[in-house]
């Protein structure tokens, strides 16, 4: 019998029979439509229009008054227009590191700080790049002294992100997939952030610190990537909202 | 075991193949990462290239799973699986550079070394939402690799079909271990509910295919091999085989195939020896029964592969009264020659 009345085929001929080829083509093509269009249906319901900012590759250089605790943070007067009397910027090294080795012993002076800005809505962080810190004179736009003001103690729900990928650097930087990235940032010294939603909807961001009011991201770092209820007194420190976590708990 | 591993030839239908799987795999990426982007101003090319890199590797993945009881409900697909292990080392490739990229992205740039941190980061068994996923995605990427590495018939031959065949038998595994992953990890995120209904939608497609072609060839088992008498057992007419084509059938629990061709009729086992392909499914090509899967050849009357190759499989004695075959259901070793029956024997013979 020929080819034509019982086509068969093998790879390694040179030539398939030709209406089993015109058969298979059309087998491969409705192969590689589906593929491709689950690729699109994939790509197009990923979460969108993260509001994070990470200026990668466009270092800025800020002059402001370092603070070291709770954590590392650059005030930068404002313009004298804006209402704000000054920005905080949340200092973190380059990679999964915090910046505390970086302003040790810096507490209260004056510095340069050249960085890439990592930034959410109410929230200012700056990545140092070389040159880094170095010291400045003081402005004539002082700055205020800051006091802490108790607000009392809370309960928030939420999850525990490092500030670092949070703000902006990463998407996603909450939930599972993003757990061992969050670790490690907690881990190497990344400010650890409680990100949580008010009654309004609109997301909060909380310092944490330990309840004595110190550095604790390696107490945290077990806790990144799901959800947790944390409790204690919170503080008020110009815009930033610190608590110093007495109680904390997984799940709501 | 053989002593020669086929060379693989690479003929035009080869290319035209690896041709269509590079250009399928650059316009998944491609599309993938222009959608990805172009839809969220803020959204960043690692992430982008991430979640392309994996989605497409579990795209080609279910594909590899799908084609196999594919071709047995379909013959348009069998020419898909000559040069399934291309998808296979593609598929490989796809998942190495979504985990290197994850690992950087992730893990790099820390306070401990990126694998460590990666097998470390936080670990806990507790709850799904913190199930250390990643572990899945590397023993998954830990067995795609083995099997990537061993594709080429080199090994088949130098591991042994058994080997050969158990080892890559694990791409279930991986598969299931490869949908955890996902189902742990990516499907965690809050958002639409579209990639947990795709997910469960492949999964149900490699399941659900896999079933119905099993069921399919036991139907098929069960309505043939019926009638025995002295211990053989009647097939089929021989009129009822197609020149050149076989018959397959249930006998003692194994699967034979019935040649005719050229007025004589044998009888072999149904499972080639490469890699458990249907010769039943095949032809004689050049005077040898050809595999349809990936052309092996065997001699009808011996199972032998022709010299230089030594793969054997069992043969069957057979006999044909009054146009009616006849099996043996007791297999001969591999390789052991049966002389083939005549359709006619008083007719006329043609020459070989
Ligand atoms: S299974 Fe590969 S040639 Fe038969």
């Amino acid at each position: 019998m020929d080819q034509h009345e019982d086509p068969f085929y093998v790879g390694y001929q040179p030539v398939a029979p030709k209406h089993l080829a015109r058969e298979t083509r059309t087998a491969v093509l409705g192969v590689i439509v589906m593929a491709l269009g689950t690729g699109a249906a994939l790509a197009w319901s990923a979460p969108r229009e993260d509001p994070g900012v990470f200026e990668f590759g466009h270092p800025r250089q800020l002059i402001g008054r370092l603070q070291e605790t709770p954590y590392p943070s650059l005030l930068v007067p404002a313009d004298s227009e804006r209402q704000r009397v000054y920005t905080r910027y949340l200092l973190v090294q380059p990679g999964k590191f915090g910046a505390q080795a970086a302003t040790l012993g810096l507490d209260g002076q004056w510095v340069t700080v050249t960085g890439q800005r990592i930034a959410r809505p109410g929230a200012e962080m700056l990545e140092i790049t070389a040159p880094g810190i170095v010291p400045a004179t003081e402005p004539d736009s002082a700055l205020p002294q800051l006091g802490q003001t108790a607000l009392g103690r809370r309960t928030y729900h939420g999850e525990v992100v490092d500030s670092k990928c949070w703000l902006g650097v990463m998407r996603p930087a909450t939930g599972n997939v993003h757990r061992g990235c969050a670790y490690r940032c907690l881990s190497g010294g990344i400010p650890p952030l409680l990100m949580t939603r008010n009654p309004e909807g609109r997301t909060e961001h909380l310092l944490l610190t330990d309840a004595d009011g110190r550095q604790a991201h390696q107490r945290f770092k077990g806790l990144v990537g799901r959800p947790v209820t944390v409790s204690g007194p919170v503080f008020q420190e110009g815009d930033l909202l610190v608590m110093r976590v007495e109680q904390m708990g997984l799940g709501k | 075991m053989s002593a020669f591993y086929r060379a693989v030839n690479w003929n035009r239908q080869k290319y035209i193949f690896d041709g269509l799987l590079a250009a399928t795999v650059l316009g998944y990426l491609g599309l993938f990462i222009s959608l990805s982007l172009g839809q969220d101003s803020n959204a960043t090319l690692e992430t982008a290239l991430i979640r392309g890199l994996g989605s497409g590797a579990l795209v080609l993945l279910t594909v590899i799973l799908a084609v196999g009881p594919l071709a047995r409900l379909d013959r348009r697909f069998v020419p898909l699986l000559y040069n399934r292990r291309h998808l296979g080392v593609a598929m490989f490739l796809l998942a190495l550079g979504h985990a290197s990229f994850a690992v950087i992205q992730f893990h790099a740039l820390g306070d401990v070394n990126p694998v460590v941190s990666l097998l470390t980061g936080g670990a806990d068994f507790h709850d799904p939402a913190t199930f250390p996923f990643e572990w899945l995605g590397l023993a998954g990427l830990v067995i795609l690799a083995l099997m990537a590495a061993t594709s080429h018939d080199f090994w088949l031959a130098t591991l042994t079909a058994p080997v050969w065949k158990g080892l890559h038998m694990l791409v279930y595994p991986a598969y299931v271990v490869l949908v955890g992953h996902v189902a742990l990890g990516s499907l965690q995120q809050p958002g639409p509910p579209l990639p947990t209904l795709l997910l469960i939608a492949s999964a149900a497609l490699v399941l659900g295919l896999q079933l119905f072609a099993g069921w399919r060839e036991r139907g098929l088992d069960r309505q043939q091999a019926s009638v025995a008498a002295e211990g053989w057992i009647a097939v089929c007419d021989a009129s009822e085989i197609r020149e050149g084509r076989a018959r397959m059938a249930l006998v003692s629990g194994e699967r034979i195939a019935v040649f005719r061709y050229e007025g004589r009729i044998s009888c072999v086992s149904n499972v080639c020896q490469h890699q458990n392909g249907p010769l039943g499914e095949g032809k004689i090509v050049d005077g040898c029964i050809t595999c349809p899967w990936h052309g092996y050849q065997y001699l009808p009357d011996s199972g032998q592969s022709p010299p230089p190759f030594t793969e054997k499989i069992p043969t069957f004695n057979v006999r044909v009264i009054e146009g009616r075959v006849y099996v043996d259901p007791r297999p001969n070793l591999p390789g052991t020659r049966v002389e083939p029956a005549l359709i006619n024997p008083g007719g006329p013979r043609r020459s070989a």
